[in-house]
C-alpha cells in the first residue's frame, strides 16, 4: 500500500488536483483521480514499475506540499516529498513496489 | 527601564517583520499584485506589519496584522486549503496599534485600531478556476505531460548506463517544470538536457492536434501555450481587482497621560467595472476629537461619493496614474467654533502618480464649492506590505 499526501497551502487550488498512477507494466492498473482540496489518500496497487504525477495549480502566493509513501522496494525516486512553489506544477514520482 | 521596554518591544516587532515576510501570507501577494493605488490605501494595512520609526525627533512603533496572520504564526495548519477557507472572519479581521514617543523616547501617545471587510470579492487566493478555457488548456499540457514523462521514464529505469536514478529523476522533475514555468524562455538553449527533449515532442503534439487559443487562434506550440495560460490567469486574476469590497473601522488615540483624545469609526465601499478600469468609492467616516487645539470635545461626520478611474497602464500591466474625483460633504455635529460654518460641500480631485509598484504621489485638489475656494495637498504614500 501506498499513501499519496498533496497539502495545499495559502489559499485554495484554482484548478483540479489531478493524479496520475501510471503502471509502466500494465496499463490496467493505471489510475487518474482529481482532487479540489487538500487529501491523503491510501492506495493498494499490485507490484510493478510505477510513475505517480501530480499536477496543479497553487493558490496566488500560496505552496503545494506533495508526499508519496509506502511498501516500495525501490524509491521513490527521486525523492518523497517535495513543495511546488510555481504557479503551475507537474511533478513526478517513480516507484517500485 | 521604559526605555528598555520600548527597544525590546521594537525587537520583538521587527522579528515579526522578517518571521512573517517569510511565511506564505497569501494576502500580501494579493496586495504585492494589486493594481490601484485607491484599493492599496485602504486596505494595504492588512498586509502591512511592524514598521518603526525610531530616526527623528518624533518616533514610533507600529504594527499592523491580520487575526489571521497571528494565528497561523502559532498553529501553521491553518494555512491548509480547507481550514484557510473556513477562517473568513479571522483573514479579514486586521487591527493596528501605534505607540508614538518622543524624542528621549518617553511614551508620548497611543493610537489602535481595526477593520473588517464585511464584503471582500477581491481575495485571489480562494480564486476558483474550474471548467474554464486555462482549465481546459491544463488539461491538454498535462496529458501531454504525463505521455512524454512516461516515456523518459522507461528510458531512465531501462537504461543500466544511468548509475544514479534520483539525480535523473530530478532533471527530469526540474525540466518539466522549467516547461511550465512562464518566466523562461529560449528554453531550447537549457542546461538540463530533459527539458529540450520534452519541448521537442511537446512542441509534436501540440502542433499534431493544434488547440484554440484565447483568442480564437490556433495554439501550435509550448511557447504560445503557455503565453495564452498565463494571459488567462492574469485576466482572472484581474477580475478580482473590481469585485465588491466593503470594510470598517474603528480606532482611538491616547495622550501621554492616557487620556482618549480621538476616536473615529468609518465605511468604505469600493464597486470596480468588469474591466477594473475604474471604481466607485463610498465613504463615511464620524470622528470625535478632543484636541487641545479648540479645547472642546468635537463630532465631525465627512462623506465622500466619487470614481477612481485607473489611466495610462504600463508595461507590466499596472497603471501608474489615477484620477479621482469626488463629491465630499462635511459637518460639524458638535461645538462649531463662532467662525466655522457648520456644513462644507467640496468637489475632489485626487490625481495620484506611481512612481515604483508601491509608491505613490497623491495630488489632491479640493474646490470649495459654496467659497468658490481652490485648496491643494501633496502627499507621499508608501505600501509598506511591498516588502518581501
Amino acid at each position: 500500500m501506498i499513501t499519496i499526501s498533496v497539502t495545499v497551502k495559502g489559499g485554495t487550488a484554482p484548478l483540479p488536483i489531478k493524479v496520475f498512477i501510471d503502471n509502466l507494466n500494465d496499463n490496467q492498473y493505471d489510475q487518474k483521480i482529481t482532487k479540489d482540496r487538500s487529501f491523503s489518500e491510501n492506495f493498494d496497487l499490485p507490484s510493478g514499475k510505477y510513475m505517480i504525477v501530480v499536477s496543479g495549480m497553487n493558490p496566488q502566493g500560496g505552496t503545494t506540499d506533495i508526499s508519496v509513501t509506502g511498501a516500495f522496494t525501490v524509491g521513490p525516486r527521486p525523492d518523497s516529498s517535495t513543495t511546488a512553489y510555481k504557479t503551475l506544477y507537474s511533478v513526478l514520482f517513480y516507484g517500485e513496489i | 527601564m521604559r526605555k528598555q521596554l520600548i527597544i525590546v518591544l521594537a525587537l520583538i516587532l521587527s522579528t515579526s517583520l522578517y518571521s512573517q515576510s517569510d511565511g506564505p501570507l497569501s494576502l500580501k501577494q494579493v496586495n504585492e499584485d494589486s493594481k490601484s493605488g485607491n484599493y492599496k490605501d485602504i486596505f494595504a494595512a492588512f498586509y502591512n506589519l511592524a514598521t518603526t520609526n525610531l530616526a527623528g525627533d518624533n518616533k514610533s512603533i507600529e504594527f499592523n496584522s491580520t487575526l489571521f496572520a497571528l494565528k497561523s504564526k502559532a498553529n501553521p495548519d491553518l494555512l491548509i486549503d480547507y481550514n484557510y477557507e473556513k477562517a473568513g472572519f479571522s483573514r479579514n479581521f486586521q487591527f493596528n496599534f501605534k505607540v508614538d514617543l518622543d524624542s528621549t523616547f518617553s511614551y508620548s501617545g497611543f493610537t489602535g485600531g481595526f477593520t473588517i471587510a464585511l464584503i471582500n470579492g477581491r481575495d485571489k487566493a480562494l480564486a476558483d478556476f474550474r471548467k474554464t478555457k486555462l482549465d481546459t488548456l491544463f488539461n491538454v499540457l498535462t496529458t501531454y505531460l504525463d505521455a512524454i514523462q512516461e516515456n523518459l521514464t522507461v528510458a531512465i529505469v531501462s537504461n543500466p548506463a544511468i548509475a544514479d536514478q534520483d539525480k535523473e529523476f530530478q532533471l527530469l522533475r526540474d525540466a518539466v517544470a522549467e516547461i511550465l514555468d512562464n518566466e523562461k524562455e529560449n528554453l531550447s538553449t537549457s542546461t538540463n538536457p530533459y527539458t529540450a527533449q520534452i519541448l521537442v515532442q511537446l512542441n509534436l503534439m501540440i502542433a499534431a492536434r493544434p488547440i484554440k487559443g484565447p483568442s480564437g487562434a490556433n495554439i501550435t506550440n509550448r511557447d504560445d501555450l503557455v503565453k495564452d495560460m498565463f494571459a488567462l490567469i492574469d485576466q482572472y486574476y484581474k477580475v478580482f481587482d473590481s469585485k465588491s469590497l466593503l470594510t470598517i473601522s474603528a480606532d482611538g488615540s491616547a495622550n501621554d497621560e492616557g487620556k482618549f483624545n480621538k476616536a473615529s469609526v468609518g465605511m468604505i465601499f469600493l464597486k470596480g467595472n468588469a474591466t477594473a478600469s475604474n471604481e466607485l468609492d463610498l465613504r463615511a467616516k464620524l470622528i470625535y476629537s478632543d484636541t487641545l487645539t479648540t479645547a472642546l470635545p468635537r463630532l465631525n461626520f465627512k462623506a465622500t461619493a466619487g470614481v477612481n478611474f485607473k489611466l495610462f497602464k504600463g508595461a507590466a500591466e499596472k497603471n501608474f496614474f489615477e484620477v479621482k474625483g469626488a463629491l465630499e460633504y462635511s459637518s460639524i455635529l458638535k461645538n462649531v467654533l463662532a467662525d466655522e460654518k457648520k456644513d462644507n460641500f467640496f468637489a475632489n480631485a485626487e490625481i495620484r502618480i506611481r512612481l515604483t509598484d508601491d509608491l505613490w504621489f497623491p495630488f489632491i485638489i479640493k474646490y470649495d464649492i459654496e467659497n468658490d475656494n481652490f485648496l491643494g495637498f501633496l502627499n507621499i504614500s508608501y505600501n509598506f506590505g511591498g516588502f518581501k
